[in-house]
């Protein structure tokens, strides 16, 4: 979010792009199996881009992804935003830290940031809508963990490649 | 370092609070109602994609019919004979009914107008039971409007947009609906269980005249959806000597999961709502 000045190619179309891609992906229908399972992939996407370039995508980023999430998900406007710029927060704090991290550790702050942004979605929920906050909900955080090293190394791929920064 | 990132927490509240503001306006007051209206207009392109695959296999299966496909076809030709015999004994008695009301001059009307509508194949969160379909505002739909599947009462619209509105499910928790039984009339309320195929009727004390495989209707009562709809078939009635009233199920008869139409009706009895016809002035 953050202007730095007159740095030579930003390229903020392939972190878009690759947003974009992952809103597709969330709103993929899976099978009724798979329904509670349904793995985050804004979270992940936004999670890599918050740790990769911590100066330029932020809070800020993860709350206007979260809006949009609203509108796509016809849920009230606010509900992900909140737990999404969590995200970024998170990732933007402790980006130094996890860069020290292995990616099996990696995963395990994936999922415990996952399980925030599940527990900050349904919460609001309930406020607005009265439903049980049932343990199933929890497993797309379990999916969204391990589909992290995934994630990270392709758009580390796709980062090096057409060299983001 | 730690300049920075107290900027980054405290940016972060900020954006708490915004979004707590919007949730409340967007919650509490209509404000954000025409906005919601146009915000569905980014949702279309994203739906259309997602929707792709879908889409694609559907047109290939009727490109390369299988067994199954065939099976299916003169499956649905005989139950096509069977609703036609039927239909006929139902359009006798449409009009038996309007000449009954005409001589009773009630303004009740059976047979309500409807609009078919399809439901849009996108995965929403788990714990919202709701289901998004192809037409909005444009088409006339208004919010509570009762949507029923071929099979039984499907819910009723939450939400209206351009050319998408949300409906509620009756398995949501926060969905009532007044039910009758169909053997003996017997009235009382349907809640959403927040399990899908599921709904509870809490309100039946444990003298109540109920038994499995009881099939509750719309009653009609409130206004909202109109008479006569099948909803439910009782499954499991458990009769607990501590509590005073009835713990029942019921398992819906839309096939949620399954349902891929769904006709929105204009309920005539609904006070201050003008018909679609007078609304829009056609006619179906």
């Amino acid at each position: 979010m953050r202007s730095s000045g007159s740095r030579a190619p930003r390229r903020s179309g392939v972190i878009i792009f690759t947003i974009v891609i992952a809103l597709l992906l969330n709103l993929t229908p899976y099978p009724d199996w798979m329904e509670n399972a349904r793995p985050d992939w804004v979270t992940l996407v936004l999670f890599y881009w918050c740790l990769a370039l911590p100066n330029r995508v932020g809070v800020g980023w993860g709350w206007v992804v979260g809006i949009i999430l609203d509108v796509l998900y016809y849920s009230i406007l606010g509900q992900h935003a909140i737990g999404k710029a969590f995200v970024a927060l998170i990732a933007v704090i402790a980006h130094r830290r996890m860069r020290m991290y292995h990616l099996w550790q990696q995963c395990v702050v994936v999922f415990l940031v996952s399980c925030a942004d599940i527990a900050c979605t349904l919460w609001i929920y309930r406020i607005t809508n009265n439903t049980g906050i049932e343990l199933v909900y929890w497993t797309s955080a379990l999916t969204t963990a391990l589909l992290w090293p995934v994630i990270y190394t392709i758009l580390r791929f796709v980062r090096q490649r057409i060299g983001v920064s | 370092m730690s300049n920075d990132r107290s900027s980054v927490i405290y940016r972060f509240m900020m954006l708490v609070v915004l979004s707590v503001a919007l949730m409340i306006i967007d919650h509490r007051s209509g404000l954000l109602r025409t906005v919601k209206i146009v915000t569905p207009v980014i949702n279309i392109p994203f739906e259309s994609v997602v929707g792709l695959p879908g889409k694609v296999q559907s047109s290939l299966e009727r490109y390369y019919p299988d067994n199954k496909l065939y099976d299916r076809f003169i499956e649905l030709k005989k139950k096509q004979v069977v609703l036609e015999i039927k239909l006929q004994q139902y359009d006798a008695l449409i009009k038996e009914n309007r000449r009954l009301f005409t001589l009773l001059s009630a303004s009740k009307k059976a047979g309500d107008e409807v609009l078919l509508t399809e439901i849009i194949d996108v995965g929403l969160e788990p714990f919202s039971h709701k289901v998004v379909v192809n037409r909005g505002i444009e088409s006339g739909v208004y919010l509570g409007q009762p949507a029923i599947a071929p099979l039984g009462v499907l819910g009723q619209v939450s939400e209206v947009g351009f050319r998408r509105s949300v409906i509620t499910l009756i398995t949501d928790p926060s969905h009532g609906l007044p039910v009758q039984v169909e053997r003996n009339g017997l009235r009382t309320i349907v809640k959403g269980s927040g399990t899908s195929d599921k709904i509870g009727l809490p309100f039946l004390d444990r003298q109540a005249d109920i038994q499995q495989g009881d099939v509750l209707i719309t009653s009609g009562m409130g206004g909202r959806f109109p008479v006569g709809y099948k909803v439910a078939e009782v499954t499991e009635i458990v009769k607990d000597a501590n509590e005073a009233f009835l713990n029942i199920t019921a398992n819906t008869s839309a096939q949620i999961n399954f349902s891929k139409e769904v006709l929105l009706v204009w309920n005539d009895d609904r006070p201050g709502f003008p018909s679609r016809s007078a609304m829009r002035g056609r006619t179906q």
